[in-house]
């Protein structure tokens, strides 16, 4: 095709065209059969009834077939008329076909057993007809993408985003489940509820999670500052300055973090009870800023990569290497603060095993993590199990919003401010 | 700073060339301080040295004299008969002794180390002062430390930090590997002593039944390090390239989904998604009712699925952390470097291998070795998720097919308190660990030229 | 180089602050015995004279959350029995699994008062961490049966008060089976209830519940009285038998496995006939199945030719007293009363703790109670737990043997290799 149309990148369109037309013929090759009896998608399609408690799933049939024609109806007609918008069209249309064909791995054992239709039928029976439908369908998709210069990346990062998301959409809806229990045999909850986080709430004397969560927040503001400007410290001064000793100090503290920790904690304890800090918040803090430094790797690597002139351009205006560091580097480094704030402000939520031996007994030191865990005691879980994963949400918040809050450091991408 | 007229003295011609007071700073800190005109730094050194000696005349003394023994009194009980009770009297506990003793000896290393700065600062003192130049005041001393001094100022709390509550703890651990603190010497009740290499000698001795399962454990641990921090490396720099490439909008939209799961707690997402993956867990609910499989899949339960699901699950929660990273870094790669490999017609992938992995690579390598050494004693992972599990019996005391060194270590602790033992082959993983890295890390080139990338 | 002033300044002062605080913690730790050897004395004293002075007691006590409330009674009740102590107390959350290592971590924060399973107590004894406990105690020890008073009992002296017996049972849907048929698993097992049904679950993948098999065979663990560190006879003829039994009952599709507590929820909704589990189920089934719910001792089984009567590990919740309480006469006097009848009938009514005491488990009230009755008969059935340290090793390989052979990685071809080897594992030492 010769032709040149705005906005649009028509080499890609005649294999999009072959690839719609595959897809709808592949409607009425064999997509199930076993023991001798194959159906075609087009004749399920027409003889699943239209109503009773099948009507989601049989409307996934019939918007894959009727999609799957009409993107290819629309893929000739735009052949010869060809326009953005109904190119654009064509896409929208074979993203919902591939879609439906996506979900199609997921609710055809359901349709076909329900209906009638195939009886014991199960993923392995499908036939060539589907994987043929399937295969086109993607193809076709990105191939209309590439036409209306969609990025391909959208079709990766949605099927990646409901892999990640499944078991956090669990714990959300085990969180609002009505029913109690630590085991159930369905995915959607049969009644929801907000119980579950009033109950987190409002037992104080047994379960007192507003202080635990009010604990660890306390904790993990403390460590993200405290924490954040030893790691931009330490990593600052191995990587912008040079002094006797430099190296052997980062062979000392790649080492000694190898040390299986778990065999010095009650060593650590006693050292915290002889400073008077055994079963306080402070000592998790403490704790904390000690170790901090190991973590320097990433921040030094990110400074390795400012080129020396930025320094020395500054100590010709007559800066200070500690003002260097506080007007030079640090407005350069939004991106890996963001990171390194994240990531201490995550440890101090889910710093588990230390916090609990450190707080023996006394429950009203405990941190959120601790006092999650120790809802799934065996004796406990049963019962507190919906109230765990209610637990598990309220601490996943602000976490969540500090990060929505921190991305917008992201955005000033630095590309081309640093110049050798 | 060198004064050509003299040249710089060393530890011994400090002594040997000085003068009455120089001779005498070997014994008073700060008396060459205080002589050359530098009184605060000089009172400073002194108050040190003092109390040092207060600390060590008070408590620290006895404490290495008890180092030495590990005790002497037992613990007793003695039968009040007034009242019909047993009173116990307390004994020595070795494990406190022990502690203390290493604090002991830290604060005496740190002495000493503060012991010659002292002499070598006193002695760059009367030095400047006898050729004339001017002695620095402790207010210039103070502002050198924001400056040519400002690794002295930023390192001083990490250090601090480190030596007491890693490297304390470290040497603790490894002194009791030399003692016979085993499940019959437990304190308060027991004293423990020291035993030399006999621990050493019994762990080869019953070498070929721990050989049996240690071997095998070691191998899956490098697999397991490996798989994970390459797997989780390599997806979380990918994920980032995908969201970060111009075409995508919504970026921020896209990261959080994939930050969401960072949110939760580790040892929570663990927990959950090991529960999801039993036998009767929803995924397997899920794939028998959408006809994946007619029976349920054994995740955690056979040794090869087991081992592929771990690696998988910590993959998954993995990826967001290294796409966070990435994407930071990502963003300070310079773009022009980008705009003339366009024109020169670079595909995508060209791109990635000539420029965005150089780069990442450059500034990542020491991350991944820390990683893969993390990972090599990831507790957490492997502790939340399987416990080990699926326990086998072709192993030691029924340790898992998942478990690593360090989860098998711990289980031999739980099980038999020999914490002894368990010191020891603590030190032997640790040997081991170390050597691989350190090999690594010196040769790898980031480390070599840290100037490289420009 | 030049100088590291700030840095090791620094480093020495924080050093320095800490060995301090050492010191004063030595100096404090000394303080607390000269206390007690005030106390002591005072106590002689007060026993010469009675009433002669009011002795400033303070105590500290950890019990399960459940019990916060009944225990603060007992306390109360306790400081007004007792006018020559003025009580101060303290009550925490510490569940009792969790104490012992809790103890263990630091003694000197840690409760004078504390529950405590048989199965820890020579452990602790042994580490010096209990006080034993003759005050008051010959009373209640005479109303001890002998099995409660052995677990407890460490060179003659008896280092924590028992109050209830803890071991799991057999819980059944009287829908499913009759009184009769629930005497014997093979019975139970032959009947069908069709798709989506099960008739027996318990949880061989569980080292607490799986050695039922083998000590109901007859097979002995460290020993006929468990103490005999290098004896496991589980891999003989008998624990042969009882394996393949196993390997037979994890193939059978009628069986479930109680992973997680599936075995519980399907119990509840009705589709589970039998399952073994402890008292703390009672209340939760109780509101579920109401009338339908039965409670037996565990069933016999087949293994080797004749019904053998599966027995399982017996062992007692304890209240122990911490060897470094700086008020050990309170402290044990208090523990010893906590434990006592009236106070293990409230325990029973509020919590469902089955008294141990044989003057209240002969009672009429606790006879009447179905669930009581079946703990107590089969506590009689059950073994004791031991609780020589060597038992650390048992639960791992244990655990190993019961999930190979419901995963199936353990078959009849393989069994004897792999009980030799559990046998091996359980009895080995690293120090031999």
């Amino acid at each position: 095709m010769d032709k040149k149309v705005i906005g649009l990148n028509l080499e890609h369109y005649d294999k999009a065209l072959c690839g719609s037309i595959v897809g709808a013929a592949s409607l009425f090759l064999p997509y199930a059969a076993k023991d001798g009896t194959s159906l075609s998608l087009a004749k399920t399609a027409l003889s699943l009834p239209g109503e009773g408690k099948l009507t989601f799933f049989v409307c996934v049939v019939w918007v894959l077939v009727l999609t799957g024609v009409l993107s290819a109806i629309c893929a000739i007609y735009s052949r010869f008329r060809t326009g953005v918008g109904s190119v654009k069209l064509c896409r929208n249309l074979q993203a919902i076909n591939t879609l439906s064909f996506t979900l199609m791995l997921f609710v055809s054992k359901y349709v076909l057993t329900e209906s009638g239709l195939l009886s014991g039928f199960l993923n392995r029976n499908l036939s060539f007809g589907y994987y043929l439908g399937l295969i086109a369908s993607y193809f076709t998709l990105i191939r209309f993408m590439k036409t209306t210069k969609t990025d391909r990346g959208y079709i990766l990062l949605t099927i990646l985003g409901v892999i990640w998301l499944f078991p956090v959409l669990w714990i959300l809806l085990t969180a609002l489940r009505k029913e109690q229990g630590y085991y159930v045999g369905y995915f959607f909850p049969h009644a929801l509820t907000f119980q579950n986080f009033v109950e987190l709430f409002s037992h104080p004397s047994v379960l007192p999670f507003g202080r635990w969560w009010l604990n660890t927040v306390i904790v993990a503001v403390s460590a993200c500052v405290v924490n954040t400007l030893i790691v931009l410290g330490t990593a600052y001064v191995l990587s912008r300055t040079r002094f006797a000793g430099r190296k052997p100090f980062m062979n000392i503290l790649m080492i000694i973090g190898m040390f299986p920790g778990f065999m010095s904690l009650i060593a650590v304890y006693n050292i915290l009870k002889g400073l008077g800090l055994n079963q306080s918040l402070m000592a998790l803090i403490v704790v904390g800023a000690a170790g901090a430094a190991m973590g320097y790797h990433v921040t030094k690597g990110f400074f390795d990569t400012f080129p020396k002139a930025l320094d020395e351009a500054a100590i010709i205006d007559g800066a200070n290497r500690f003002q260097i560091f506080l007007h030079v580097i640090l407005p350069l480094s939004k991106s890996i603060i963001v990171y390194t704030v994240l990531g201490t402000f995550l440890g101090a939520w889910s710093y588990y095993i230390f916090p609990s031996m450190l707080f023996g007994d006394k429950q009203s030191s405990y941190t959120a993590a601790v006092g999650l865990f120790w809802l799934t005691d065996m004796r406990r879980i049963e019962t507190y199990y919906t109230q765990f994963a209610a637990g598990a949400v309220v601490v996943a918040v602000p976490i969540v919003i500090l990060f929505i809050w921190l991305q917008q450091f992201y955005v000033d991408g630095l590309s081309g401010s640093v110049k050798g | 700073m060198k004064n050509p007229l003299e040249r710089k003295r060393n530890f011994i011609t400090i002594f040997t060339k000085g003068g009455l007071p120089s001779k005498l700073s070997y014994l008073i800190m700060g008396l060459m301080h205080l002589v050359s005109g530098q009184v605060i730094k000089g009172c400073l050194f002194l108050a040190v040295e003092i109390a040092y000696i207060a600390y060590m005349v008070t408590s620290g003394i006895d404490r290495i004299r008890n180092l030495i023994t590990l005790g002497d009194n037992v613990q007793g009980m003695v039968f009040n008969e007034a009242v019909g009770i047993y009173e116990v009297q307390q004994g020595d506990n070795s494990m406190l002794i022990l502690l203390f003793g290493v604090v002991t000896l830290v604060i005496s290393l740190a002495f000493i180390a503060m012991w010659l700065v002292s002499i070598f600062s006193g002695e760059d003192a009367r030095s400047r002062k006898a050729a004339g130049k001017h002695v620095r005041t402790f207010a210039e001393d103070i502002r050198s430390l924001l400056n040519d001094k400002v690794h002295l100022a930023f390192l001083a709390i990490p250090v601090a930090g480190l030596s007491i509550f890693t490297l304390t703890p470290l040497i603790y651990m490894i002194l009791m590997a030399f003692t016979n603190y085993d499940s019959e010497h437990q304190p308060p009740g027991n004293l423990f002593d020291w035993v030399g290499l006999e621990n050493f000698r019994t762990l080869l001795s019953t070498s070929d039944r721990l050989s049996a399962t240690f071997w095998p454990v070691l191998g899956w641990t490098f697999i397991w390090g490996i798989f994970a921090t390459f797997s989780c490396y390599f997806g979380g720099m990918f994920l980032a390239i995908v969201i970060n490439s111009k075409g995508i909008k919504y970026k921020k939209f896209w990261r959080t989904i994939f930050v969401t799961i960072m949110a939760i707690p580790s040892f929570i997402s663990l927990k959950v998604v090991g529960t999801m993956l039993g036998e009767r867990g929803i995924i397997n609910v899920l794939l028998q009712q959408w006809g994946f499989t007619d029976h349920a899949l054994p995740f955690l339960t056979n040794t090869d699925w087991a081992r592929v699901t771990v690696i998988i699950v910590n993959f998954w929660i993995g990826v967001p952390v290294t796409m966070l990273m990435v994407s930071g870094i990502l963003m300070n790669i310079p773009g022009e470097l980008y705009e003339s490999a366009k024109i020169d017609g670079a595909s995508p992938f060209k791109m990635f291998t000539k420029i965005t992995f150089p780069y990442m690579w450059f500034i990542t390598t020491p991350y991944v070795i820390s990683n893969l050494i993390g990972n090599f004693n990831n507790f957490n992972a492997i502790y939340f998720l399987t416990g080990g599990a699926p326990n086998s019996l072709d192993y030691f005391k029924g340790a898992g097919k998942t478990d690593l060194l360090v989860t098998w270590l711990y289980k031999l602790t739980k099980d038999s308190n020999d914490y002894n033992l368990a010191a020891s082959i603590g030190i032997i993983i640790f040997v081991i660990s170390a050597t691989f890295t350190l090999i690594t890390f010196q040769r790898s080139k980031a480390v070599k030229n840290e100037e490289g990338f420009q | 180089m030049k100088k590291a002033v700030a840095l090791l300044t620094g480093a020495m002062l924080a050093t320095v602050s800490l060995a301090g605080c050492g010191a004063q913690n030595a100096e404090s730790a000394n303080t607390t015995t000269t206390t007690t050897t005030t106390t002591a004395s005072a106590d002689a004293q007060s026993t010469d004279a009675p009433a002669a002075e009011v002795q400033d007691v303070t105590l500290k006590i950890w019990v399960p959350e459940e019990e916060v409330e009944i225990t603060d009674n007992m306390v109360k009740k306790f400081d007004e029995m007792h006018d020559e102590f003025n009580i101060t107390y303290e009550i925490a959350v510490v569940g009792i699994d969790e104490a012992p290592a809790l103890v263990e971590t630091d003694a000197d924060t840690a409760a004078d008062i504390f529950y405590v399973p048989s199965g820890g107590v020579l452990d602790m004894s042994n580490k010096g961490l209990l006080l034993p406990i003759t005050k008051d105690m010959d009373a209640l020890a005479a109303d001890l049966p002998e099995s409660a008073l052995n677990s407890v009992t460490v060179n003659g002296l008896v280092q924590a008060v028992p109050f209830s017996p803890n071991t799991y049972f057999m819980y059944y849907n009287k829908d499913f089976y009759t009184e009769e048929e629930i005497k014997s698993l093979d019975t139970m097992m032959a009947k069908d209830f069709g798709e989506g049904m099960w008739n027996f679950s318990t949880e061989m993948t569980n080292s607490w519940y799986a050695e039922s098999f083998f000590l109901g065979n007859g097979c002995t663990l460290f020993g006929p009285d468990g103490t005999d560190a290098s004896e496991c006879s589980f891999n003989n003829e008998k624990g042969l038998a009882a394996a393949n039994y196993m390997i037979d009952l994890a193939n059978n599709p009628k069986y479930l496995e109680n992973v997680d507590g599936v075995g519980g929820s399907a119990f509840k909704d009705g589709k589970l006939g039998a399952i073994t589990t402890g008292a703390w189920s009672a209340i939760d089934f109780k509101e579920s199945l109401g009338d339908k719910l039965g409670a037996a001792p565990l069933p016999t089984a087949n293994m080797s030719g004749t019904d053998a009567q599966l027995s399982n590990f017996v062992d007692f919740k304890t209240i122990g007293v911490k060897s470094n309480t700086a008020f050990p006469l309170a402290a044990q006097q208090l523990a010893v009363y906590l434990a006592s009848p009236e106070n293990c009938l409230i325990r029973y009514k509020e919590q469902g703790d089955v008294p141990v005491l044989i003057s209240l488990s002969e009672s009429a009230e606790v006879q009447a109670d179905f669930v009581a009755g079946a703990l107590s008969e089969q506590a009689a059935l059950a073994t004791s737990q031991p609780s020589i340290s060597q038992m650390g090793s048992y639960w791992d390989p244990m655990k190993a043997l019961g999930d190979g052979i419901y995963y199936g990685e353990v078959t009849k071809d393989n069994i004897q290799e792999q009980l030799d080897a559990l046998v091996d594992s359980i009895t080995a030492t690293l120090t031999e």
